[in-house]
């Protein structure tokens, strides 16, 4: 078996003795076998590929691998491999491309495991850049794998390989070639392809990047074929587990059947990773432990602290000789503690430099990792059996309330009162306590109950009672990782705390406008990241493949352009809101920075009522825009209703 | 809609034939999972032909292992005697055996995996000692699925188009073969009626050594739904191979030139589409002779011509076709030695001399299992 090849090498050395010195075999495909070599004339290092002989006898092959090849040599990027030459020897077709030190991707993967989702990212974004680039010069890959993605040692920059070669190997038209397991489902039925096959090879080829696991596995090409036809892939959460959500949500929505339920290019795949690598931000380790342990009431205290008062009431029932002193006690007990212990905390975490508007993205980030750990065993929706005791809970405190009702009408006198209302009390908490459980399994109940407790309003007050007893204390942002605007704002509340009575007087305003803006400022970044969650999500999923042919094309083209209609407009408010966060913002800073000016005693306050004065009026900018979105979005859910 | 779908299936079988085998256009297959075994009892693996790489695996039981059925690269169930089956989810890194309940005397002689959490077992054994288990969730509980009610009834193999629909093949009784089927994922199991059946030689009957002496066209069944099965038989006056299209309704029945015998005749039957396949067998009780044991056909199991015999002595228990393999490859194994052909049984080489009973392909990775828990990863590189 290896003596044919040797032929190969010998005889195609022969040929292109004095041009190229060959070194050694690196791989072999179908497509051919690729050598080392050395070019004689620049002395520098090529990987050659060379068509396989019985495929350069057919002239037809033959033609159409050459302007494949000489198409793919005009690609320019740093993200492709740049192919030198092009050429025909004797029987021999061939090109030579730089040689890139390193592994490919399916290498990497089988090596070392999944890749970590941020350097996915990062590398998946540099393949979409490659074929964005590709697609604009007219040229489809048709073989986009992880074999053919390489991945330079030392930099670990990504090059894609083989860009459109695949095409030139197959047979009469119709008959297309790749590789089943990337294969895009128009593909896979012999229809035309373009750019969105690739994403969809592109989308399998991510997967795999970050799960180790390919989107489909079957026994025969065949089966895997009908699969990527028919059957939806897991989900990537399943499959991989830590993957950030955005993340998923690109990757399943290249996977998506139907090319126009795609995203339309690879320029957007692209984006949407940056979205993707962008968006996990890590939580200071203060935050992490206070959401996570320290914010609520549990643990071993809580469980024995109930006995405790129950006897302290006792005692003080005793010693009183009354009942109304346990009632008092106990009544004081569950308040006022608990109370105390959550004020407690939230001064711990005052006096660590964090304020009350550092929770809610606290929470919101654990509450989201909470989700998609639990997605991995649990699944999304909830389980026959949680519905049925949802609705069973529901049955019981109903008859609980019939009850109630009933007996209140009868003056407790008519029989089966009691009966209904005990056994009515007990299905609906037994009942409702099981549902509770398997809920906790799906959802992290816990910390979304505390995390409501917190950044509403009673943590609101939790907090500025806290105040009371607690100096804050300033963080440079770099421990923080607090949105820009929480940050400022703080630090310009603290400046003004700290101002001489008189002027703090003469500034009253301030506060507010300080409040104020912040609020826009985060009524403003939480749209803009709904609306790069947008950009990014596109709800995976698609349909069954379309299968119509020509009727359904003008269908598809009218759904793609209507998509990307949708998806400037969402750029574009993406845009404008930007642009009105960043004044926020400055306005912010301005205030701040003329606050710093006041302590240094180089400003005055007049200069400060102005700016105030200015920064009133980007607050009424931003209030503006958003109610006029919130309008528009009035009119169109009103729409939809109807 | 029909004529979309008759399209849809008509582009894939181009493709198909495309990347399956015959074009030289196949790119293969990228990434497969632990296609390198870059842990465990690597130092083992060794290489008897370029191309071909054989890898010890640890299976966990001691037990004579006698049937494979992989799902995918990674998905494998075996089984086996003492009844004993596993299960890998890593192409073989690790397996994970177990026994199912109550049934610890009978001999799984077959396996279907659907998937990492499904599969089927057969039971081969006299009377009620025939069964079929299923799983549902990765073997933590097994159901019985069907008990053979008569005494003389013997099943001694099963396969499936899918999940749901499959058949179950037993020796002769009353002159028929006993056939069951199921379009439910084994729910019910339906006998065939006498009727359709052609009718048996004395003592005809197959041969439970692999597993496979019942085999479907699960491709072609994905691609054009129709429901082709062979089974191979022995018994005195003939070796034959029993053919339905239709998944049961109507049988053909065609005389093979394979030795036949009390003991001898068909282990094992595959094909790679509706019409090549192999017929391979021999005299089951008898390991150092050599007889004709292996018949190919170009017509769907009309015709058959006595083709070259693997390279091991006796019988041959189990052979398939490589799914993924370029040139259509067959890897047959029996109690002395594992063999390969790449042109149809015209030529063939030793892979290995160990006793294997059966043996089982995905893609181009397959396993071959034998006595004493034996489990070898087979690579195939092109």
């Amino acid at each position: 078996m290896t003596a044919p090849l040797d032929q190969l090498f010998l005889s195609f050395q022969s040929a292109v003795a004095g041009r190229y010195s060959i070194d050694r075999e690196l791989g072999r495909g179908g497509m051919g076998v690729v050598y080392l070599a050395k070019e004689v004339d620049l002395d520098r290092p090529v990987a050659i590929k060379l068509l396989p002989p019985d495929m350069a006898a057919n002239a037809g092959l033959r033609a159409r691998f050459l302007q494949e090849a000489r198409t793919a040599a005009k690609l320019s990027h740093p993200n492709i491999i740049p192919i030198h030459v092009v050429d025909e020897v004797k029987d021999f077709v061939f090109f030579a491309m730089a040689y890139v030190e390193g592994e490919t991707l399916a290498e990497r993967v089988r090596r070392r495991g999944p890749l970590p989702p941020s350097e996915a990212a990062r590398v998946l974004r540099e393949v979409a850049w490659a074929l964005a680039h590709a697609h604009a010069h007219g040229v489809v890959h048709r073989d986009v794998k992880p074999d053919n993605i390489l991945l330079e040692t030392g930099t670990g920059r990504a090059f894609v390989a083989d860009f459109g070669i695949a095409a030139a190997g197959g047979g009469p038209a119709g008959e297309i070639t790749g590789t089943p397991e990337f294969m895009s489902p128009e593909q896979a039925l012999g229809k035309p392809v373009d750019g969105r096959s690739d994403i969809y090879a592109f989308g399998a080829t991510a997967y795999y990047a970050l799960s180790g696991v390919l989107p489909f596995e079957g026994r025969s090409p065949t089966e895997v074929l009908a699969k990527q036809v028919t059957e939806a892939p897991q989900p990537l959460v399943i499959s991989a587990g830590a993957v950030p959500r955005k993340l998923a949500q690109t990757v399943e929505h290249c996977l998506a059947k139907d090319p126009a339920d795609r995203p339309q290019s690879a320029e957007i795949v692209g984006e949407q990773l940056g979205l993707a690598l962008e968006q996990r931000r890590e939580l200071p380790v203060v935050l992490r432990a206070f959401v996570k342990h320290s914010s609520r009431l549990d643990g071993g205290a809580a469980l024995i602290y109930p006995f405790a008062l129950f006897m302290g009431s006792v005692a003080v029932a005793l010693w009183t000789q009354g009942a109304t002193g346990f009632v008092a006690t106990m009544i004081g007990g569950f308040t006022i503690v608990p109370l105390g212990v959550l004020l407690n905390r939230a001064r711990r975490l005052l006096k660590q430099g964090f304020g009350h508007p550092d929770l809610a993205p606290a929470f919101k980030a654990e509450i989201e990792l909470g989700r998609e750990e639990r997605a991995v065993d649990a699944g999304h929706g909830p389980s026959f059996v949680e519905r049925l005791l949802r609705v069973g809970s529901a049955l019981g405190w109903g008859a609980f309330g019939v009850g109630l009702v009933y007996g209140y009408a009868t003056q407790w006198e008519a029989a089966g009162v009691s009966f209904v209302l005990g056994w009515g009390g007990i299905a609906g908490a037994s009942l409702g306590v099981g549902r509770l459980i398997l809920l906790q399994r799906r959802r992290d109940v816990d910390a979304e109950f505390y995390g409501k407790l917190w950044t509403g309003r009673i943590g609101k007050l939790l907090f500025r009672v806290a105040r009371l007893f607690a100096s804050q204390k300033t963080l440079t942002s770099s421990v923080t990782h607090r949105p820009t605007e929480l940050s400022i704002g703080m630090a310009a509340e603290q400046l003004y705390e700290s101002l001489p009575k008189e002027t703090r007087h003469e500034l009253k305003a301030l506060p507010d406008v300080l409040r104020r803006l912040e609020g826009d400022a985060q009524r403003l970044r939480k749209r803009y990241d709904e609306l790069g969650d947008a950009l990014g999500g596109g709800g995976g999923g698609g349909g069954g493949g379309g299968e119509r042919g020509d009727g359904e094309r003008t269908s598809t083209e009218r759904i793609a352009s209507r998509r990307d209609d949708a998806l400037a407009a969402v750029r574009e408010e993406r845009d404008a809101i930007h642009a009105k966060l960043a004044s926020t913002v400055a306005a912010l800073e301005t205030i701040r920075l003329n606050l710093l000016r006041l302590h240094a005693g180089s400003g005055s306050v007049q200069s400060l009522t102005t700016d105030l004065g200015l920064a009133y009026e980007v607050a009424k900018e931003v209030d503006l825009l958003l109610e006029a979105r919130r309008e528009v979005d009035a009119v169109l859910h009103d729409k939809r209703e109807r | 809609m029909g004529a979309g779908r008759v399209g849809q299936r008509a582009a894939l079988v181009l493709l198909a034939g495309a990347v399956a085998g015959c074009g030289p256009s196949y790119v293969p297959p990228a990434a497969r999972p632990g296609a390198q075994p870059a842990a465990g009892p690597a130092a083992l693996a060794s290489s008897p032909v370029p191309g071909v790489t054989l890898t010890p695996q640890t299976s966990g039981t001691a037990a004579l292992l006698q049937a494979v059925s992989a799902a995918s690269e990674r998905v494998v169930w075996v089984s086996g005697h003492a009844a004993t089956y596993a299960r890998t989810g890593d192409g073989g890194l690790t397996w994970q055996a177990g026994t199912v309940p109550d049934a610890d005397s009978l001999q799984f002689r077959d396996v279907f995996a659907v998937s990492a959490r499904t599969a089927y077992l057969l039971a081969a054994g006299s009377g009620e000692r025939s069964r079929i288990y299923k799983t549902t969730n990765g073997g933590r509980r097994w159901r019985l699925q069907f008990t053979n009610p008569d005494p003389s009834a013997f099943f001694d193999c099963f396969d499936f188009w899918d999940a749901d629909h499959g058949m179950a093949v037993s020796d002769a009784v009353n002159g028929r073969l006993v056939i069951i089927r199921t379009d439910d994922g084994g729910a019910t199991w339906t006998r065939l009626p006498d009727a359709g059946i052609p009718p048996a030689l004395s003592g005809e009957g197959a041969f439970a050594a692999s597993g496979h002496c019942v085999t479907v066209s699960r491709d072609d069944y994905i691609l054009t739904r129709s429901r082709l099965l062979w089974v191979g038989t022995g018994a005195a006056d003939g070796a034959r191979v029993y053919r339905t299209t239709d998944g049961g309704a109507a049988w053909e029945v065609f005389p093979t030139p394979v030795v036949h015998g009390v003991f001898s005749g068909i282990a094992a039957v595959a094909f790679r589409d509706p019409s090549h396949g192999l017929a391979l067998g021999g005299r089951l009780g008898v390991p150092e002779g050599r007889s004709d044991n292996v018949a190919v056909t170009e017509d769907g199991g009309r015709n058959w011509s006595l083709a070259a015999r693997p390279t091991f002595t006796g019988a041959v228990y189990g052979a398939v076709y490589v799914p993924g393999a370029r040139t259509p490859t067959v890897v047959a194994v029996g109690p002395k030695g594992m063999s390969y052909t790449v042109d149809e049984a015209r030529t063939w080489a030793s892979l290995d001399t160990l006793a294997y009973w059966s043996v089982g392909f995905a893609g181009r990775t397959g396993w071959a299992v034998g006595p004493g828990g034996r489990i070898t990863r087979i690579d195939l590189a092109r």
